[in-house]
């Protein structure tokens, strides 16, 4: 058998065990890694809550996996601009490169600064007022 | 629609006042109805429709926005006035400065009327997802406008403006416009700067018109493109006059349909009926179709699903109760809490539903040994799906679809599932994953229910190319 013509069965022999290993293992976040996300992402939740997120983010985890059938092997990702180059790999998405300007500091107006600060949910004279960290 | 407006503001047939109040009365007799409006700028509007009309009067030359009243969704920064996002976390903030796309407005002397209802933050299908209310469809109040734009779109629809401004991150732009019988335009990723707009997915997310016509449409587009030292992301220059484009004339224009686009099942058959009689009317326009075949669009929405979220997870940070927007400090001052406490109980208590579970799933997605995984696999599927549209348009100049799968559905009807919820964004999404411009125009309307229920055709163009995006629209339009 052509060496080409193997690599290119085997390639595909793989790619449709993963396939059927994925659509077989149904992802399922638990309640306590559910717990976990909120915490990473500074969000109080209640038991209730962590049982319906955890049923709907397996959904819709459940539903992604679909990116699993592309094949991706020889692409980059994206690039955000600033790191973006003209190759195939790493192109920001509408082509553009290196967006740069001049580092020069432009003052805001005296109302859009009061503006900022009237918006402060609690304040000591000017200045934004926090609890403490501990 | 503008340009009759304008004039008639010029030849002084009617002022800019009169017609501020006309729309302020159309407002006070449909919008309890509609809820299409989160908050009206009554006494600000009419004093810049007077200061108009004394140029009018003065026989100072004025520019095709001026005097002419609009809706701008709630998500976009006006000094001075309030800006919620259709999120309680932001119903006491006032916006310290404007948007980019609002000072360019405003010199043009636009007459901002009001601020327009949408999805939390952006996120949603329909405007239920809004905090405040949920708007309805003009064509038939017991469905809803679409989201999230949803009351830009039903603004618009219902004569409650001249035109009015979006955000589409997904759709947000096309498919209320859709779902309302209007225009709605989202430009190339990079053509309008985003800075004032209150990010959702900053790079999906883009500002566009609603509008009557695919003339307005471009007319509104001309007037807010551009550079912007603000957004790193806003650099085409900004020389096109797209009104200037429109010559109504698409023969030999290579117009591509996507087979995938058509498959058994997931469109219904009165938005498949349509949009097959609009290609025919296209073909005997002397565009010539072409069949293409977009297999990589498939993952477009498991792409956006990634991506969304992890961007909204990010983005949405900044709201935790300390800088700005609503905390838990100032009610619970007596207890002893800590700065954690702020932003756990801030953000638990003032953040919506959708917003919560999309934060939930980006944080996920992006989290320790899950980001190869997800964000950067999703970022090389949305490689591939540029490169296949770059392929494509080496072949064509537009493609031609539907922009939703269905008409208008109704209120309550999907708020249950998510999932549904999402897949009303399937031909949609697309575009905003491959950063190209894409329109929604009406194509015709179906009768369900005793109510004729509007249809959007969407046309997607090259990078930048919104010239014969637009022109093609605009024929399509006059034909149909």
């Amino acid at each position: 058998m052509n060496v080409q013509i193997f690599e290119c069965l085997k390639h595909s022999i793989i790619q449709n065990c993963l396939k059927i290993q994925n659509s077989k293992f149904l992802i399922m976040l638990s309640k306590e890694e559910v717990k976990k996300v909120a915490d990473l992402a500074r969000i109080e939740i209640t038991d209730q809550e962590a049982e319906k997120y955890s049923k709907e983010l397996s959904d819709i985890l459940g539903f992604v996996e679909k990116l699993n059938e592309a094949d991706t092997d020889k692409i980059g990702p994206i690039a955000p601009a600033r790191l973006a180059t003209q190759s195939v790999a790493g192109r920001h998405i509408t082509g553009a490169k290196n967006a740069t300007r001049e580092d020069k500091i432009i003052e805001a107006s005296n109302e859009t600064k009061e503006g900022i600060i009237k918006n402060f949910p609690e304040k000591k004279d000017r200045f934004d007022k926090v609890k403490a960290v501990f | 629609m503008i340009k009759e407006l304008h004039e008639k503001l010029v030849n002084q047939e009617i002022t800019s006042e009169q017609l501020t109040s006309d729309y302020f009365g159309a407002i006070e007799k449909k919008d309890p109805k509609i809820e299409a409006y989160l908050n009206l700028n009554k006494e600000f509007a009419l004093g810049k429709a007077r200061a108009v009309d004394k140029k009018i009067k003065n026989g100072e030359e004025i520019s095709l926005l001026a005097g002419i009243p609009c809706a701008v969704k709630d998500n976009m920064c006006l000094e001075g006035l309030p800006v919620t996002a259709g999120s309680k976390v932001l119903e006491n903030y006032t916006a310290p400065y404007d948007a980019t796309v609002i000072k360019k407005l405003k010199k043009e002397d636009a007459v901002f009327l009001g601020k327009t209802n949408l999805d939390e933050f952006a996120m949603g299908s329909s405007t239920e997802n809004s905090a405040y209310q949920t708007t309805k469809n003009p064509r038939d109040p017991s469905r809803v406008p679409g989201g999230s734009s949803g009351g830009s779109a039903a603004a618009v629809a219902a004569d409650m403006c001249a035109y009015a401004l979006g955000s589409d991150t997904g759709g947000s732009i096309r498919q209320p416009a859709s779902f309302c019988g209007v225009v709605g335009l989202k430009p190339t990723y990079g053509l309008v700067s985003r800075y004032g707009l209150i990010a959702m997915a900053s790079s999906l997310d883009q500002i566009g018109p609603i509008t009557k016509t695919v003339e307005d449409a471009a007319i509104v587009l001309t007037k807010i493109a551009g550079p912007d030292r603000n957004d790193a992301t806003a650099v085409k220059s900004a020389d096109t006059i797209y009104e200037n484009c429109l010559t109504g004339e698409i023969k030999n224009l290579r117009i591509g349909v996507p087979k995938e686009y058509f498959a058994e099942g997931g469109l219904d058959s009165e938005v498949k009926n349509i949009i097959e009689e609009s290609i025919k009317k296209c073909e005997k326009m002397g565009a010539e179709i072409v069949d293409v075949s977009l297999p990589n669009s498939d993952f477009a929405l498991a792409t956006y699903y990634i991506i969304m979220p992890s961007e909204v997870s990010s983005n949405l940070a900044r709201f935790d109760g300390i800088r700005f927007g609503q905390s838990i400090g100032e009610e619970k001052s007596e207890e002893n809490l800590v700065l954690k406490d702020i932003y756990f109980k801030s953000r638990a208590k003032y953040l919506g539903k959708e917003a919560k579970r999309r934060i939930m799933l980006g944080t996920y997605a992006l989290s320790a040994g899950y980001y190869d995984q997800y964000y950067k696999k999703a970022q090389k599927v949305r490689s591939l799906i540029r490169k296949e549209f770059e392929e494509t348009f080496r072949r064509v100049d537009l493609i031609l679809g539907p922009t939703a799968p269905t008409l208008a559905f109704k209120i309550g009807e999907k708020t249950e599932n998510p999932l549904e919820m999402y897949l009303s964004d399937i031909y949609t999404v697309t575009a905003n994953i491959a950063g190209i411009p894409a329109i929604s125009i009406p194509a015709g309307s179906a009768r369900i229910e005793g109510k004729d229920l509007p249809v959007g055709l969407q046309l997607m163009g090259k990078w930048f190319d919104e010239e014969t995006l637009l022109n093609c629209a605009y024929a399509i339009g006059k034909k149909l």
